[in-house]
């Protein structure tokens, strides 16, 4: 069935249409806009015990911007967000192009490179933890032992938040790498045929060949992994370094989660909530609108 | 324990007939906040104390430190007694959970009938009628004065009962006998030398000296043990009387006692005497591997270490949490939390309640509770029970540290801190910490932790409606 536009339609009725989605606009109104609305409301108020409640206006907005905290807590999201995902992405490519050049063994090596994906987050802030932790872990202890360097990241914040961000890219690597084998994957095979012929080398058949192929799928992830790296990271960070020392791994979502459940601040904390989602709000925006100009998506 | 024979003391303690009146309840919203505290208006009261609801009924208590089982035990004796009230215990998650989840039931309409908090929850609890004060409730049928001092003294404000203290503890000192030995340490609990400060610095050159351990102390980086080092010597940690006779508008971490403290915890921690942990387990870890000789830690976790040590094959001792000098020695503050019943019980539950908390203040709970666990009790006739059943004998260890915590002097610093943000005074002095291991001087530190605290304190004083 073709419309007036060349479009197809499947339901002719916009009432059944609608009446389909209705499951789906119910559930999202209930959990996500409904929450999200009230997060604004209380925002407004000044709640230190959940059921009493006082306007103050846009006075927890003003203190957020004010805040010493708060302003730490951005700059440390930024870097945490910007170096994982320029990291995270980086090394994923790497790795699915070799995964992908692999003779033999390529699906041995996908299924041990997508393993740590498949572990809770909070297991993995364990676990990275027993290697890594300054006095009782495993790697440190070899580490200081063969170079003599102190790997003290419980007293040094940027070994800290280093740290935060080896255990968040290595969490994250097996979900962009399922992506870019799949991309890579479905490229034709006359595409390396050509580039071989031509006489590209691997790094520039990779950079320069694949790369601008598969940009619809990096793009996605981009985005994707930009919105976990500001949301997410709280397991890891609860888990490894509790946001210290002073503050240097303190990342929004921390910062917002210990005013809300351990200093009981919960008009405050929501405050912080409706802020974080506008930044990422802003920057999905921006990042769409700019990475879309560098994407192909066939055609001529 | 004899069931009935127990009956008959219960009975006996708490006086059959109750004189105190449910009924003042409706003046614990004086401190208002939105509560809804006038729910025990309806109340019967004159059958206070017989371990009997008006009507048939089951009550919810939320535990906060793990342990379900062994209080449900507790709570099925109480069971067993009672004709028509039926405890159910279930255990919760740590503290703030405890907390946090008290007062989303709360506003569902719901609460659990008991919930055990944290002692910093007691103020905001208080002035957010998030929980009926425990005097209101059980009145003058508890008595006071039968609690140790250390107690009453956190718990009572304005000469009113808060909670009932359930799961009491203090900073307790571990160290590694077998260690001591082998550096040449006096190492009989009844020789040790742990008192004071540079009692701590020569005991860790020893050990690291002479010994293959390579710390001489750790403990977790937890603002708690440092307010006990204030504490032990003499010095308030905000003022107003430490936050009790008014809420408190400046912290003391620009005191000579903050000096001493800080500038010798920096000099153990550059001569890698202290090693610097960072939860409560890493700590254990530490003693338990023998990378460090002495521990503090909490005195709840006192067996679960000497029996770690066993099994690892080193014996372990109770020494002191350091003073700076054996003259000047307080006394340690108190940990650990209370049992609160939340605003919005009533009738038959609130009834029911306030009997398993009178059931739960009797010195027979409370010796069962401090042998299976090593909290202490909150009354010293508990004590007396735990001697004759010759519990000290076995674990002489727990003697030991009840007594460091009894034997104080009472003041307002050893009552402890009382501020409606105690959390985030105890955050502060981590944070600042953190920054003098990262390298800043005590100067640096303890201005900085003042006037972060300071601005909490601001904060705390508009919340707090005294």
């Amino acid at each position: 069935m073709s419309g007036a536009n060349g479009r197809l339609q499947v339901f002719t009725s916009k009432w059944q249409a609608a009446l389909l989605l209705l499951p789906t606009l119910a559930l999202i109104t209930v959990f996500l806009y409904y929450p999200f609305l009230e997060t604004v409301q209380l925002s407004f108020y000044r709640i230190r015990v959940l059921g009493n409640q006082q306007w103050v206006g846009l006075e927890h907005y003003a203190r957020l911007l004010e805040s010493e905290t708060y302003r730490n807590s951005l700059v440390v999201t930024v870097i945490f967000t910007v170096v994982t995902v320029t990291v995270s992405l980086l090394l994923s490519l790497l790795v699915s192009f070799l995964v992908h050049e692999a003779d033999s063994l390529s699906d041995f090596y996908l299924i041990g490179l997508i393993w740590p994906y498949a572990m809770p987050l909070a297991v993995a802030g364990v676990v990275l933890d027993f290697i890594i932790n300054p006095q009782l872990g495993v790697l440190t202890y070899a580490l200081e032992a063969a170079v003599g360097f102190e790997f003290n990241w419980n007293t040094d914040g940027t070994l800290a938040l280093a740290a935060v961000i080896l255990a968040a890219v290595w969490q994250g690597l097996g979900y962009s790498i399922i992506f870019m084998t799949a991309a890579l994957s479905q490229l034709p095979d006359s595409v390396t045929e050509a580039a071989e012929l031509d006489g590209v080398s691997r790094l520039g058949r990779l950079f320069r060949v694949y790369v601008p192929l598969i940009s619809p799928v990096l793009v996605f992830l981009v985005v994707l992994q930009t919105i976990g790296a500001f949301f997410g990271g709280f397991a890891l960070i609860d888990l490894m370094t509790g946001g210290g020392p002073s503050n240097a791994t303190n990342v929004l979502m921390f910062n917002l989660y210990e005013d809300a459940f351990t200093n009981s601040r919960f008009g405050y904390a929501a405050a912080q909530s409706v802020l974080l989602f506008g930044f990422v709000a802003v920057l999905m925006y921006v990042q769409l609108r700019v990475t879309d100009r560098y994407a192909y998506y066939g055609g001529a | 324990m004899e069931t009935n024979g127990s009956r008959r003391r219960f009975l006996k303690s708490t006086g059959v007939v109750a004189t105190a009146g449910l009924g003042v309840l409706a003046g614990c919203s004086a401190l208002g906040g939105g509560g809804d505290a006038d729910g025990a208006a309806d109340l019967d009261v004159g059958t206070l104390g017989n371990g009997e609801a008006s009507e048939e009924v089951e009550i919810d208590f939320w535990l906060a430190i793990g342990a379900e089982d062994l209080v449900q035990g507790i709570a099925d004796e109480f069971n067993n007694q009672s004709d028509n009230i039926t405890v159910s215990v279930s255990a919760e998650g740590d503290y703030t959970e405890v907390w946090n989840q008290t007062q989303q039931a709360q506003t569902a309409g719901d609460p659990p009938d008991i919930v055990h908090l944290n002692a910093v929850s007691t103020l905001p609890a208080w002035a957010e009628d998030v929980v009926i004060p425990a005097e209101d409730l059980v009145g003058t049928e508890v008595d006071r004065s039968s609690f140790v001092d250390a107690v009453s003294g956190y718990y009572v404000v304005d000469d009113t009962l808060l909670g009932l203290p359930f799961g009491v503890s203090s900073v307790a000192c571990s160290y590694n006998r077998t260690a001591f030995e082998e550096a040449g340490l006096a190492a009989h609990p009844d020789d040790v030398e742990l008192a004071t400060m540079d009692d701590w610095m020569q005991a860790s050159e020893a050990v690291v000296s002479e010994t293959d351990l390579e710390y001489g102390v750790t403990w977790p980086e937890i603002g708690w043990f440092y307010e006990t080092y204030f504490s032990l010597l003499g010095q308030n940690v905000i003022n107003n009387d430490n936050g009790r006779s008014a809420p408190a508008t400046e912290s003391y971490f620009d005191s000579q006692a903050a000096r001493r403290v800080y500038e010798w915890n920096k000099e153990m921690y550059d001569q890698e005497y202290y090693q610097l942990t960072q939860e409560w387990s890493d700590a254990r870890q530490s003693f338990l591997n023998q990378q460090a000789a002495v521990q503090l830690d909490s005195s709840a976790a006192l067996a679960a270490l000497s029996d770690g040590a066993a099994e690892a094959g080193f014996k372990t001792g109770v020494g002191q949490v350091p003073s700076y000098s054996t003259d000047s020695r307080d006394g340690k503050i108190i940990g650990g939390g209370a049992l609160f019943v939340p605003t919005g019980i009533e009738g038959a539950e609130l009834e029911a309640a306030a009997e398993f908390m009178l059931w739960m203040a009797q010195p027979e709970q409370q010796a069962q509770w401090h042998m299976s666990t090593g909290y202490y009790p909150a009354r010293p006739d508990a004590v007396e029970i735990a001697e004759e059943q010759g519990f000290y004998e076995e674990s002489p260890q727990f003697r030991r540290a009840y007594e460091q915590f009894t034997g104080r002097a009472e003041t307002t610093a050893t009552a402890g801190a009382f501020t409606y943000d105690h959390g985030e005074l105890r955050s502060e002095i981590v944070n600042g910490l953190d920054r003098m291991y990262g390298g800043s001087s005590v100067d640096e530190v303890l201005s900085s932790t003042k006037s972060n605290i300071d601005e909490v304190l601001e904060r705390a004083s508009s919340a707090d409606p005294r």
